[in-house]
């Protein structure tokens, strides 16, 4: 069978809330990132067969079948195809293993997978939520913060040690943009010639008497706040995914083999444990352990969520978002799973590391990962 | 109306520029906002955002300020067409300031001065010319958003046309009310309004009146504001009390009652002390760390918990509805508060008609002053004829008193009254020329009361009255008698609507306006009668109540002719539903507007729900869905949000985005009066909206789950949540509505009252009611 390979992953600066990004279409964010991505790799655009884009609340400036409109901003031959996938938070890592699963079969040689997701245009929900009645009455509705205190409960996880987790979080973040760890994933965005953006909003010096005075955030009585919750942002991030022999045959260099995916369901009240079984799955699909992966790219939606997972996996702390994590950068929905893919590569290249996991939980109840090894 | 003044500047960003800039802001007016650094500047745009009460009427407005500097940026003055310095009371400054600024001065720009200290003869001495010509004084009150006065003083070189142009500026832009005063010490507000002031704290100290006493007798019982003397002198700081005093006291050498301006010991130790008033948390009166309020004694200095005030008198004058009975009583009572009010009336009535032609050659002036200034609800000559000029002045003079002469020579001239109205003419008397003359009114000013004592008005009951007001055009005027400050609605008011929407229908009138001079347009529905339907259980009868209600509010929509409605101050609940089915709205710039039913534990139930859909579906800006829409309404009305400006109600869909916003409320029913004229052209009434879009069961369903993530939070109790849900359920079209269905208007008004009247029955409701009742405030259960 044919090997997928990843030959390019860019992002763009990820944008919070009355921040500088905001304003910009989510349509024309991506193709700015797209773009980027073909300055960086020199395919042949002809070479490009399909387009794949993830987006979780795809309506409105989001809708029309986004993809293909992107890959026209991006000056693609009309030849390129596309296609949007909603797995929510989940949606961009979906497109990787769909773009990866058609190189695998054969049926395309090059393709793109990226994610957007413009939360201030586009409300969490939709703009017109029309609920079940009997979804509802399972719970199926249930907000995020809710899930992340039933995980904080359920695994003893203070306020105090979630927080340190942010502050960390927001620390190695800072840290990663004075080293330039950053610099090789960006995509400065022009807004409307306007002003350019290049760094992300989130991260900053934590303001620790301001942390502690924060109210919960979803339970009266609860230990999750603002600040321990990945902020609402706006954000884009493109991976160029090619065969093996594509690859060789161009003389690109290849970044890292896509080892293994995995998709699984858990119970959506407890959404947040997801990367757990998904990790067990993917490391069983590509014969390995947790000892044999060298780096990992966990999603946080929360800190509780994160912890949670760390603790009951036993994974080793220091492996994990070493350059910070979406505590601090930020968690637009459909732009995270390519995105924590992009800094996973870069995270494995400046480490030299061989093998690298990037998972994340999914609203609604799901987990879903992917294995990467450099040669 | 023709506008030349299209920048200002505004000079030194301290409470009071700032304040003024910023209320030009919210007059639409760009300016720039000077002080000696940029960060002083910046800092006085600042504060804008953050002072209570808010100096904007809204947040965005301070955009229209620009911060500036006198280093770099006084060449920016050459934009701008008037210029208002608000530096430190100095004159060697503010002159230092006028000739930085000179070269760059536009040559049709005014220059004017916010003093209330300096003559303008000396702020002008160094002027040239041609400048002096552009030069006079604007005195704006504090806070200037919210006080009506305007001083206007010119000096002797001041054109004519510089001066009635910031009059009328001053009058159709801001929304202030204009006084002439002369060049003469604090002019006549300050002059005397703080006379008022030092009299009420000298005699208290001499009749040994506590702080609390003179605040209860000097309140909302005699026509003044609620903070009366004392606690209006903490907000005003004491520190600045003591200079206006003392500004009157070094400058008026001549004022027979001079030694009333120098300042007491106690107000001396309290300066000394920094008890400077509210802006150091203590001066008469010291708010504790517990929340406690512990007031001053006069004659030790020493704090101590505030005592009940007992007057013999107090209760049964202040259950008086009218001011004129209540002035009168509170004059002639025996005991001390008695003694204490006739002798500080007395003294302010005398004081004020000595200064006349001193500091105005007219009485109107010197009332207006006071109205608009010190938030009286009569000036000083008002006052005089409510209580009797001619019994009072007998009784003054029976004590020893001596009257001006003027107000003698008009007793004798066989006239009672400084004003008589006969016949739709006000007269006042005039000290200058010994005799009367009418008083002089903008021609924007509709004058209700004037023009009822022409014999106009067709039906009157208790509450509401329908007036003629010419030119085919109906009033519909609330005056109720049991709350007139309030305006409570029940049948009456319904009635009177009734009763002109027939005469409309039967083409005897052409349209109407909903408009009245009270003091707020209608705090909402009257709930003692509510409650007493609940707990007799006459769920028939108050769903009647409803019903007739929520007719009436559609013969308003659907009258033949325009209706037009002018709200002002607070419009709440059932006042909002009045106004809402209106063809057009004028509304008051302040105006306090929204639906507090949740906090007596109900929703909307006059229609209320209807409109507010109406006004979301129809204003349709944005890109929003349908569910967006509903989901800002339902947190309108979940919130109880009230808007702190007719602008905001703008925003929170409670006003039309077309609606007219003006900022002088005394133009209200002249304005909305042209509005339904105008209307009339081509008028004809909205069609009857079937084809209602609503999210429905599944909106709902995810409204609910947020319902749920507040009880979570702890935001909101359980009974809460029943009542927010019965409102989405409203909101979103009950049963019928959804992604492909409509429903019609009298379907929402059907769930609409179904949803009230359930909730009435609840227990938790009617506790809400009897707390607000006895309280005045919400109860959360």
């Amino acid at each position: 069978m044919t090997e997928s390979v990843i030959i390019g992953a860019k992002r763009s600066p990820i944008g919070i809330k009355n921040g500088q990004m905001v304003g910009i279409r989510p349509d024309d964010l991506a193709s700015q990132v797209v773009k980027g991505l073909l300055d960086s790799v020199k395919v042949n655009p002809a070479d490009i067969n399909d387009l794949i884009l993830g987006c979780a609340f795809p309506e409105g400036p989001q809708g029309m079948l986004m993809a293909k409109g992107v890959a026209i901003l991006s000056g693609l031959p009309e030849t390129v195809g596309g296609s949007v996938v909603n797995r929510f938070c989940g949606s961009s890592m979906d497109a990787l293993h769909q773009i990866s699963l058609k190189v695998e079969s054969g049926e395309i040689d090059l393709g793109i997978a990226l994610g957007v997701e413009d939360m201030f245009s586009v409300p969490m929900g939709g703009f017109n939520p029309d609920f079940h009645p009997k979804l509802a009455e399972q719970e199926y509705y249930i907000g995020m913060g809710e899930t992340a205190e039933n995980l904080a409960s359920e695994g003893d996880i203070t306020r105090d040690e979630q927080e340190e987790f942010a502050i960390n979080s927001h620390k190695k973040a800072l840290d990663a943009w004075d080293k330039g760890r950053f610099s090789n994933e960006i995509v400065p965005v022009d807004i409307y010639g306007e002003y350019t953006v290049d760094r992300d909003e989130g991260p900053r010096e934590p303001n620790l008497e301001k942390i502690k005075s924060l109210e919960p955030a979803f339970l009266e009585s609860g230990t999750i706040t603002a600040a321990t919750s990945s902020p609402i942002s706006i954000g884009a991030s493109a991976i160029l995914i090619s065969s093996k022999d594509y690859a060789e045959k161009t003389s690109h260099r290849i970044k890292a083999t896509i080892r293994g995916r995995s998709v699984v369901g858990v119970d959506w009240r407890r959404m947040g444990i997801g990367p757990l079984p998904a990790t067990e799955k993917v490391l069983k699909y590509s014969e390995m352990t947790m000892q044999d992966i060298d780096a990992i790219e966990l999603n946080e939606a929360f800190s509780a969520q994160a912890l949670y997972v760390i603790n009951k996996g036993k994974w080793d702390l220091d492996k994990v978002n070493q350059n910070g994590g979406s505590i601090a950068l930020g968690h637009p929905l459909g732009c995270s799973g390519a995105r924590i893919i992009t800094t996973l590569l870069n995270v494995m290249e400046q480490n030299n590391s061989r093998t690298g996991l990037a998972t994340m939980c999914i609203g609604t109840g799901q987990g879903i990962a992917t294995i990467l090894e450099r040669n | 109306m023709k506008q030349n003044i299209k920048k200002a500047a505004v000079l030194g960003a301290g409470t009071m520029g700032a304040q003024i800039a910023g209320h030009l802001a919210n007059a639409g007016i760009p300016c720039l906002l000077f002080d000696i650094n940029q960060d002083a500047a910046e800092k006085g745009k600042e504060v804008l955002s953050s002072l209570k009460p808010a100096p904007l009427y809204k947040p965005k407005n301070v955009e229209l300020i620009t911060a500036c500097n006198y280093q770099h940026d006084l060449q920016r003055i050459s934009e701008t067409d008037w210029i208002l310095e608000a530096v430190v009371e100095q004159l060697d400054v503010k002159e230092k300031v006028y000739s930085n600024l000179l070269p760059y001065l536009k040559e049709s720009a005014i220059l004017t001065s916010n003093t209330s200290g300096i003559p303008l003869s000396d702020l002008t001495k160094n002027l040239p010319t041609n400048v002096k010509k552009r030069f006079m004084i604007t005195h704006f009150f504090n806070p200037p958003r919210y006080m009506q006065l305007l001083e206007l003083v010119k000096g002797e070189h001041t054109s004519e046309g510089v001066y009635n142009k910031m009059a009328t500026f001053g009058e159709f832009v801001l929304g202030k009310g204009i006084v002439h005063a002369k060049d003469t010490p604090n002019f006549i507000g300050n002059r005397i309004g703080i006379f008022g002031m030092m009299t009420a704290m000298n005699l208290a100290i001499q009749q040994g009146l506590s702080v609390e006493e003179v605040d209860k007798l000097t309140g909302l019982i005699s026509g003044r504001p609620k903070s009366a003397t004392f606690r209006t002198a903490d907000v005003v700081g004491l520190d600045i009390l003591k200079n206006v005093a003392l500004t009157t006291y070094n400058k008026a050498t001549q004022d027979e009652s001079r030694e009333v301006f120098q300042i007491p010991q106690i107000l001396d130790d309290l300066i000394r002390s920094n008890n400077l008033g509210k802006k150091t948390g203590s001066g008469f009166y010291k708010k504790n760390k517990d929340r406690t309020i512990h007031s001053v004694n006069l004659k030790t200095g020493e704090y101590s918990p505030q005592e009940s005030v007992q007057f013999e008198c107090y209760e049964s004058i202040n259950e008086k509805k009218e001011l004129s009975e209540r002035l009168k009583a509170l004059c002639n009572s025996d005991d001390h508060g008695g003694k204490y009010f006739w002798e500080l009336t007395s003294k302010i009535l005398i004081y004020s008609a000595n200064r006349v032609p001193e500091i105005s050659d007219d009485i109107v002036n010197i009332d207006n002053a006071l109205k608009w200034g010190f938030g009286w609800d009569a000036g000083p000559f008002e006052m005089w004829d409510m209580i009797g000029v001619s019994e009072s002045t007998h009784r003054m003079q029976l004590e020893g008193k001596e009257i001006p002469e003027w107000v003698l020579e008009m007793i004798d001239s066989g006239r009672q009254f400084f004003y008589q109205t006969n016949n739709g003419i006000k007269t006042h008397w005039s000290p200058k020329e010994s005799s009367s003359f009418e008083v002089n009114q903008s021609p924007q000013i509709f004058n209700l009361e004037l023009h009822k004592t022409r014999d106009l008005t067709l039906k009157e009951n208790l509450n509401a009255s329908v007036n003629d007001m010419g030119d085919g055009i109906l009033n519909v005027e609330f005056h109720s008698s049991l709350q007139p400050r309030h305006n409570p609605i029940d049948g009456s008011f319904v009635e009177m609507i009734n009763y002109a929407l027939d005469l409309v229908e039967e083409d005897k009138f052409r349209a109407m306006i909903i408009a009245h001079e009270g003091v707020n347009f209608s705090a909402g529905a009257n709930l003692n009668l509510f409650l007493e339907l609940c707990q007799n259980q006459q769920w028939d009868k108050l769903d009647f109540a409803v019903k007739t209600f929520q007719n009436m509010t559609q013969r308003i929509r659907f009258s033949k002719g325009p209706v037009v409605a002018a709200p002002f101050q607070l419009t709440l609940g059932g006042g909002t539903e009045i106004i809402q089915p209106a063809a057009h709205r004028v509304a008051s710039a302040e105006t306090y507007m929204g639906f507090v039913e949740m906090g007596v534990g109900l929703i909307p139930g006059g229609g209320g729900n209807l409109r507010m859909i109406l006004n979301a579906v129809e204003d349709d800006k944005g890109t929003t869905g349908s569910f967006q829409k509903i989901q800002k309404t339902f947190e309108t009305i979940a919130f109880a949000k009230v808007s702190t400006s007719a602008h905001e109600a703008k925003d929170l869909g409670l006003l039309k985005e077309d609606d007219t916003i003006i900022l002088n409320r005394d133009h209200l029913i002249h304005t909305a009066k042209g509005k339904a004229l105008e209307l009339l052209d081509s008028y004809s009434p909205p069609a009857y909206n079937r084809g209602l879009k609503l999210p429905g069961t599944g909106a709902r369903t995810a409204m609910t789950i947020a319902l749920k993530g507040f009880r979570l939070q702890g935001k909101i109790s359980d009974h809460d949540v029943k009542i927010s849900e019965k409102l989405a359920y409203v909101l979103t079209g009950g049963d019928q509505a959804g992604l492909t269905k409509k429903v019609d208007e009298q379907y929402i008004l059907d769930i609409e009252r179904e949803a009230f009247v359930s909730l009435a029955g609840e227990k938790l409701t009617q506790d809400r009611i009897k707390h607000m009742l006895k309280s005045g405030k919400p109860l959360r259960n």
